[in-house]
């Protein structure tokens, strides 16, 4: 995965570089929207992270050409109370912003977020019984309780709810969730369906993980 | 001290003064307009009636009758000869004239046309002109009576106790203002000494007045700012005592791990020292940002640039903000949101959200729960925040919300103590009420009500 930072302050630059490259990402840098641009015309990349105070070209600028023209993920970067409501209302699409000061944990979480959302071409919402997937804010909703779901469960139960009544195979699973490389113990898929079980159980969902031995899993929708 | 005395005393005097100038002048005017005439005239009236009852074998005796009730007469004949009654003129200086004015059979108005130095006093001179004349005829003769009434001893008498009396009135007077001013002076110089100490950062002097008229609402007053200041003297020394406290510590650790780094150590030992000093400085920029907004917020007239914000909206945003949080400590947060939009101020209101949560989430151990709601109730907006976390004890609970109160004495947890206090500051300035329900060990709910 290719990620590229526009910022034209430098030490923002590599601040942001060094925790993404850490978390095993590659990094083109650039300190403006020009820049940018001309970088993408070397490079292929995944997702922009933008600054939106930038000389010659502002960020929103920069985001509108990345996202209408070249169908790159952008998630801006803005200081406090920066935005104005029209704004966010521009951002709410497909785009994500982060305000500063921002933790760098902050970043990498969100950058995770928007590139598994980006990487599936799937409906973004999914209903099964009283349960509602919201992909694009990572949401489960059960009886009107909104749940924040770890990353790993919220993908495992995605997939079952879309497969809602079919049998998912356990190598489908690990596949979708961890990457095709991932060699984890069967134990590891074991221990999260639990714990999305307990969630759904805790506040009443109408639907049920089963265990299809020596094959996968099953969401039910229950009367 | 001694020149409000001498100023009172003298006001009296002049007052006193004035007032005698003043009355003095009024009666002149009023008997030289009005009364003058009048008694003229009672003379003339009262001689008439003696000449009546004169008859020439005793008009003698009547006459030193008459002079024994108190007047002064002369009589004059066609010859010009003078016979006095009752006591002698002091200046008998009955003109001529005036004389053969009435042996002709005119009336002499001595009394109305008299002219004196002493202007009103004039009326008591004891002078032969100061009389009113009638004439009268007795045996085919012309006589002139003059007359007036002696009031000679009777004026002397007056005149001593008119003068005693003003005397009384002004001797009482000053007396009376002397002591009315010790009585108002005696609680100014205590005010003034009181203010000397309070000067000298002394606000245990006791003031001891009790009145109820302007000095006493001044005292109270002044207690009232002797406690203010006082107690604003103390949290001053307080809050001092806490900044130093809580900007030297990080700072100690940030020198001392910094000192570590530049010696030979493993990386493991590099890794935990930098996030040491990594904490240590967010700490510090956080204690130094919210020192800065709660510094503003106690100014009186901070101003709140109050808009319609959906509150639900804001909460998501701070969920979205932390969800790497939630997912990394392993905590299960879900929130139940209903569209409600308040008139708040925007940025104030997010730094309440993000204190409530963040405490949450920095007093909740991995595996436990928070659960976010927020719904309208009338008039007022309801949010809780619940959490399975560390909970509160009944003192702990009461002392959340003071400033750099920190159930973690040891400071162990990465926080200012006054994040709390921030968000009842804020939600205070905005009418609402902010208080925690808890159960040590069990966890803890903050409520907020804030009007919509």
């Amino acid at each position: 995965m290719r990620i590229l930072v526009v910022d034209d302050d430098p030490h923002i630059l590599q601040l942001v570089s060094i925790h993404l490259k850490k978390e095993g990402y590659k990094v083109e840098q650039a300190s403006d929207g020009v820049k940018a641009l001309q970088l993408l015309e070397d490079y292929d990349v995944d997702l922009a992270i933008v600054d939106v105070m930038m000389p010659n070209m502002n960020g929103f600028e920069l985001t509108k050409i990345l996202t209408n023209d070249l169908n790159i993920p952008v998630i801006l970067l803005t200081a406090k109370g920066q935005l104005a409501d029209k704004e966010k209302g521009f951002l709410a699409g497909s785009e994500d912003y982060i305000v500063k000061p921002f933790e760098p944990k902050e970043l990498t979480f969100r950058v995770a977020v928007v590139l598994r959302r980006a990487g599936r071409s799937m409906e973004s919402k999914v209903v099964a019984g009283n349960v509602k997937l919201d992909r694009q804010n990572f949401d489960v909703t059960i009886n009107e309780h909104t749940l924040v779901f770890p990353l790993k469960e919220f993908e495992l139960l995605s997939i079952l709810m879309t497969r809602a009544g079919k049998v998912t195979q356990r190598s489908l699973l690990f596949e979708q969730t961890w990457g095709a490389n991932y060699l984890g113990n069967e134990l590891t898929l074991n221990t999260h369906i639990n714990r999305v079980r307990e969630r759904l159980k805790k506040y009443g969902a109408t639907v049920e993980i089963q265990t299809i031995r020596g094959i996968g899993y099953k969401l039910e929708v229950s009367e | 001290m001694n020149s409000l005395y001498r100023k009172f005393s003298g006001a009296t005097l002049v007052i006193l003064m004035t007032s005698l100038v003043v009355g003095f002048v009024l009666a002149n005017i009023l008997y030289f307009t009005v009364a003058k005439e009048k008694i003229d005239a009672r003379n003339v009236e009262t001689a008439q009636g003696i000449v009546d009852m004169l008859f020439y074998d005793h008009y003698e005796q009547v006459l030193a009758a008459i002079a024994n009730l108190g007047y002064q007469m002369i009589v004059v004949d066609e010859d010009g000869y003078r016979e006095t009654y009752g006591e002698a003129f002091t200046n008998d200086n009955l003109s001529q004239s005036a004389v053969d004015y009435v042996l002709g059979g005119g009336i002499y108005h001595g009394m109305e046309n008299f002219t004196s130095s002493m202007l009103m006093m004039g009326h008591f001179s004891n002078s032969a002109e100061n009389t009113v004349g009638v004439p009268f005829t007795m045996n085919g003769e012309q006589y002139a009576l003059f007359l007036r009434p002696d009031n000679q001893s009777l004026f002397s008498d007056m005149h001593a106790i008119l003068v005693g009396f003003i005397i009384a009135v002004a001797a009482v007077s000053l007396i009376g203002v002397f002591i009315m001013t010790r009585k108002v002076l005696r609680p100014i110089d205590q005010l003034t000494e009181a203010t000397k100490a309070v000067a000298n950062e002394n606000y245990q002097f006791e003031l001891d007045i009790r009145r109820n008229d302007e000095i006493g609402q001044l005292a109270d007053s002044f207690r009232t700012m002797q406690a203010h200041l006082q107690h604003n003297n103390e949290a001053t020394k307080a809050f001092i005592n806490n900044v130093s406290h809580d900007f030297q510590s990080p700072l100690m650790n940030i020198q001392g791990y910094a000192q570590l780094l530049q010696n030979g150590i493993t990386e493991q030992e590099r890794l935990e020292y930098s996030e040491i000093i990594d904490r240590e400085s967010k700490r510090l920029s956080n204690l130094t940002k919210q020192l800065l907004l709660l510094t503003s917020l106690d100014q009186p007239s901070y101003p709140l640039e109050k808009e319609a914000v959906r509150i639900d909206e804001q909460l998501r945003e701070m969920v979205n903000k932390y969800r790497w949080r939630i997912v990394e400590n392993e905590l299960e947060l879900s929130y139940k949101l209903a569209d409600v939009t308040a008139h708040v101020d925007r940025e104030l209101m997010m730094n309440v959200w993000d204190n409530i949560l963040s405490n949450a989430m920095k007093y909740t151990p991995a595996g436990g729960f928070i659960e976010l709601t927020c719904e309208q109730q009338g008039e007022m907006l309801v949010f809780c925040c619940q959490d399975s976390g560390v909970g509160l004890s009944e003192s702990e609970a009461e002392q959340v919300f003071e400033r750099f109160y920190r159930v973690d004495e040891a400071r162990k947890k990465d926080g200012t103590g006054l994040g709390l206090a921030i968000a009842k500051e804020v939600i205070e300035l905005h009418g609402g009420s902010i208080t925690v329900e808890s159960v040590l060990g069990e966890g803890s709910t903050f409520i907020v009500k804030l009007p919509i």
